[in-house]
């Protein structure tokens, strides 16, 4: 979770007048100087779709001629980082955004790069075709091993199991796979040519998991314990703060359609799990989890998703949209975050869901909830693990 | 105070700037004013401009400062005195002909404005 900086850089990030630097590279040489517009470099934690970038450069002197009489270029890898330049240690610079051009577009003297990143990789291809569908239906296969196959067997990322793998967060991957695992969490899964975003989104929904890129990697998570990197943003470094109340997203009464028969198109069996004390309150507010793509095996599993998914919205809760400062510029999505305002009495420490970062005017707005900030498993006991959540 | 302003092979002219030299450092920098008044000042770099009149420059020198406008040739700027110690790279940025005007009563000695601003 977040980015691995020195205390320097926690310092200088929460600092008035830091020596700031952003560079942008073109198959590793320093354009920084020539560029117009600097991009704005977002991530959601439930929205795994590549990621768009557009970057302005100046063309007077015609430097980036070469995309036209190279056109090989066009590929050409594009790294984007911002940091802080250390006055006897040099530069310390995260990676915000590590992709490959997508498109140029020149105007007169000046030239417009599209970049995208690796999830494009994933988004351009598929898992299965309608005629030899992609059927996993291993008695004990979870949905970690889903994904997995997904990234590598169909997407093309790297099947390194290492923390060595350049485009999975192994580590975080692990932890994600030790979840369901733990719990015996089994799926079973058929696609017929969806791409492997749609696949992967379509897991990360049954499962309420996020996957996203943070430090140029894939990251699987499904939060349950408040990580220790949290910052606390206050008056001080807020510039706004809006805070969204959606009675309309509550669900009270959760359906699940489970074991799909393939062969006949046959939903087996369903669960529900309703929390008696919100329907009293707001009245029954209904929805069915079932999808032809990927389902849970066994009544337990596809009760335990039910009853989570009534532990995140069987009450309204609070989104809050923070516009701030550089002081979270070394956190991620996942990330905890405390938001405190008086104005709306608001002193929590809700999870990082969104995360915006505007390099050229160095402002970051975070969409930041109490959702998943710390969602034990309901139906965990404290005879398996001596504790009531298991963890 | 004169000035030199010469190309990176060298070739330059001297200039005697009029009293309404002006040197200009203009920060690039972003500022943001949290809800509590606090203020962050994110600086991304400067640059320097300088604009003087020059008078009495005949039609060799004016020629020279003018094809270097056209082209929009990069140039240094020093002085030979203390009020300027470093050497700047500059280009020169005016919208109009730099020098183009008569120095009255004489028909080959010229005046105009020099604007730079580095890069």
């Amino acid at each position: 979770m977040g980015y691995s900086v020195s205390s320097w850089f926690v310092e200088q990030a929460a600092s008035e007048n830091p020596p700031v630097k952003r560079t942008f590279t073109i198959a590793g040489s320093d354009y920084s100087d020539w560029v117009l517009t600097w991009p704005t470099i977002s991530a959601r934690w439930d929205e795994l779709r590549p990621n768009n970038v557009t970057i302005q450069l100046a063309n007077e002197d015609q430097t980036f001629n070469f995309f036209k009489t190279a056109k090989t270029n066009v590929q050409a890898a594009c790294v984007l980082k911002f940091g802080f330049t250390h006055p006897t240690s040099g530069d310390e610079l995260l990676t915000m955004f590590n992709g490959s051009v997508a498109e140029v577009s020149f105007k007169d003297a000046s030239v417009s790069l599209r970049l995208n990143d690796k999830i494009q990789k994933l988004s351009d291809r598929i898992v299965g075709t309608t005629n030899s569908a992609a059927v996993f239906s291993s008695a004990t296969l979870m949905a970690s091993d889903i994904a997995w196959t997904a990234c590598t067997c169909y997407g093309g990322f790297s099947g390194l199991t290492s923390t060595n793998n350049p485009d999975i967060d192994y580590a975080a991957f692990l932890v994600w796979a030790a979840v369901f695992s733990a719990d015996q969490v089994y799926m079973g899964a058929s696609f017929k040519g969806q791409k492997v975003t749609e696949a992967l989104r379509k897991i990360m929904q049954s499962t309420q998991s996020a996957a996203y890129i943070a430090n140029d990697k894939l990251v699987f998570a499904r939060w349950s314990v408040v990580n220790t990197q949290i910052v606390t943003l206050d008056s001080d470094s807020v510039k706004t703060l809006g805070l969204k109340i959606r009675a309309d997203a509550l669900i009270n009464k959760q359906w699940i359609e489970f074991d799909y028969q393939v062969s006949s198109s046959y939903w087996a069996k369903s669960v529900f799990a309703a929390n008696t004390a919100s329907i009293n309150s707001y009245g029954t507010r209904e929805t069915v989890q079932k999808d032809e793509s990927i389902w849970y095996v066994s009544s337990a599993n596809a009760l335990n998703a039910a009853e989570r998914s009534l532990f995140v919205n069987a009450q309204p809760y609070d989104e809050v949209s923070i516009s701030t400062t550089l002081k979270p510029l070394h956190q991620t999505v996942g990330d905890t975050i405390i938001a405190v305002d008086n104005h709306l009495d608001v002193t929590e420490g809700w999870r990082i869901m969104g995360l915006s970062i505007n390099m050229d005017n160095a402002s970051i707005t975070a969409d930041i909830d109490g959702s998943q900030v710390n969602t034990p498993f309901l139906l965990d006991y404290s005879a398996l693990d001596s504790v009531d959540i298991l963890v | 105070m004169s000035l030199l302003l010469f190309t990176s092979s060298g070739n330059g002219v001297t200039l005697d700037p009029e009293w309404d030299f002006d040197r200009k450092d203009t920060q690039i920098k972003t500022e943001h004013t949290t809800r509590s008044g606090k203020r962050y000042v994110y600086k991304w770099g400067s640059y320097v401009k300088f604009s003087f009149g020059v008078t009495f420059i005949n039609s060799s020198t004016a020629a020279i400062i003018n094809s270097w406008w056209i082209t929009n040739t990069k140039l240094q700027l020093a002085a030979n005195s203390s009020e300027l110690t470093s050497t700047f790279s500059v280009m020169l940025t005016a919208s109009d002909l730099p020098i183009g005007q008569y120095q009255k009563p004489y028909t080959d000695r010229y005046k105009g404005k020099i604007e730079l601003q580095g890069y």
